[in-house]
């Protein structure tokens, strides 16, 4: 028995609904439900591996009809933890992207405030507590209560990460406000020297200090060559960072 | 979702200014001169037929992702906001509304439906038209409203009419939910069209009192007969023991002939 996925059908669906549900979804999580999905639609049954390609090839059918309504599904490997995330983004720039009702301009200035620290930081990252004050900025707008509940809920959409009690700019961040970031020319956010890609917590070259890469992508390219593909020095620093 | 890269600025709304141009084809009827403009360019009809095409492909386009932007948290959209929001003409709202139906029934799985609001308003909703595998696929703060919602539904429709509110919050009280709680999450359910608020007066009494009921969305999204089921197993005895609500979930009138219950069940088994 084969699984069909050659037209689109409610194992697209929803797969689709289910990471627009999360904003942002660890792949292994995706996957299993996505084993559940197939298995409930389709009676098939497949191991880890096979889901996880047969998931990448729906997400790829999902993009497709997508892409015409500015939204994608981005494959995202997030720098802080080395895991990969399924990411549901707006590529909109269109003022009609701005119509929303999950919040008013407040919150969205609050998350504003919030983004604009983070990424000024070199860490990329917020105390709880800074960023709990940021709401006095909105002369009482936001309620600390709200302002929490709306960290909580930028936190479970992939907004931001908290790890040992830091807000970081989080994989939805890096993924949906790529170009804006990029745009910034922040000196402390590297692009990566090997992919182009924003390098957030990327590794930088022992020799020449300046070449930052993606730890994935070093390491696929240490795995044929031991020098730095910018300063062709041997490469020396070390992949815990 | 926050678009924190731009300006939040959703009550300064600027219409994507790409359907300025071709809007003005279809709205023409609303003042003489333009009128008569257009009728002078009855000559040029071809043209303006492949800008009237254009403009329904962008506006339903622009429906989409206006509909997709306005579903996450589940509250109704206005009929009336939309058509302004994105200049959709009158004539052309049907046309425009079927297309996006579609669109986002095939690419999304979510069905939009229109509910009357008032005799003038209608509302508009989205809900899912694929059934849900596992509550993995919802997010956590989702899991646990559907929990507390399902609790609330199966209870109100258990009890068979409209609720005084007074009962359900002691009902909840009984399962540890404090009164706060159950009255924050009532207000995002009802907002949400999921429960329904009725307030009832009697006549030489002083104090009103509201009732609930299952809203239009949970008609909608729930199904009667698995809420039933759910309960029964609980209680573990057999759905069709509680008649009434086993002829409710099945769709016809316990008063009618027993008949009817018999052949229903074989159909349903």
């Amino acid at each position: 028995m084969v699984l069909d996925l050659e037209d689109y059908s409610d194992i697209h669906r929803a797969t689709l609904q289910t990471v627009m549900n999360h904003g942002t979804i660890e792949e292994e999580r995706l996957c299993q439900i996505f084993k559940l999905v197939c298995e409930k639609f389709t009676q098939y049954q497949q191991n880890d591996e096979e889901a996880k390609r047969n998931l990448d090839r729906v997400v790829e059918t999902i993009n497709e009809k997508i892409s015409r309504f500015d939204q994608t599904v981005i494959k995202h490997k997030y720098g802080l933890n080395e895991i990969e995330y399924y990411v549901f983004t707006s590529t909109a720039k269109t003022a009609l992207a701005k119509l929303q009702n999950c919040f008013n301009e407040f919150e969205l200035e609050y998350f504003k405030q919030m983004f604009t620290n983070i990424i000024i930081n070199e860490r990329l990252c917020i105390k709880p507590r800074d960023a709990l004050n940021l709401q006095s900025n909105l002369n009482g707008k936001v309620t600390k209560i709200r302002a929490e509940k709306l960290t909580d809920l930028w936190i479970t959409t992939g907004y931001f990460y908290r790890n040992n009690d830091l807000i970081y700019l989080g994989p939805k961040s890096i993924s949906e406000f790529a170009e804006t970031i990029q745009n910034l020319g922040l000196d402390h956010i590297k692009k990566c020297s090997l992919c182009e890609d924003i390098a957030a917590w990327g590794i930088t070259c022992n020799s020449c200090k300046t070449a930052t890469f993606h730890k994935q992508c070093i390491q696929k390219f240490l795995a044929r060559s031991e020098k730095c593909p910018s300063c062709k020095k041997e490469w020396t620093q070390s992949m815990e960072q | 979702m926050p678009r924190p890269s731009r300006k939040s600025t959703n009550s300064q709304f600027s219409q994507p200014s790409t359907s300025h141009a071709t809007q003005r084809v279809s709205e023409s009827e609303s003042s003489d001169e333009e009128n008569n403009k257009s009728r002078r360019k009855k000559s040029q009809l071809s043209q303006s037929q492949i800008h009237s095409t254009v403009n329904i492909e962008l506006l339903t386009t622009n429906l989409v992702k206006y509909v997709i932007n306005h579903s996450c948290n589940k509250i109704p959209m206005k009929r009336a906001d939309l058509t302004k929001q994105l200049t959709i003409p009158r004539k052309e709202f049907d046309e425009i509304f079927e297309g996006a139906q579609e669109i986002l029934k095939n690419v999304y799985g979510l069905e939009l439906t229109e509910i009357p609001e008032t005799k003038s308003s209608k509302l508009l909703i989205t809900y899912s038209s694929i059934p849900l595998v596992t509550p993995l696929q919802m997010n956590d703060e989702e899991t646990k409203d559907m929990q507390l919602l399902f609790i609330i539904l199966s209870y109100l429709f258990m009890k068979n009419a409209d609720i005084p509110e007074d009962n359900v919050i002691n009902f909840m009280n009984q399962l540890g939910i404090e009164a706060e709680d159950f009255t924050k999450s009532r207000e995002i359910f009802i907002k949400q069209l999921y429960l329904k608020r009725n307030k009832v007066e009697i006549e030489g009494k002083n104090d009103a009192y509201f009732t609930l009921s299952w809203g239009e969305r949970a008609k909608l999204e729930f199904d009667k007969k698995q809420i039933l089921e759910a309960v029964a197993k609980i209680m573990e005895k057999s759905p069709q023991a509680f008649i009434n609500q086993y002829h409710a979930a099945h769709g016809h009138d316990p008063n009618q002939s027993q008949n009817l219950t018999q052949v229903s069940m074989i159909i349903d088994d």
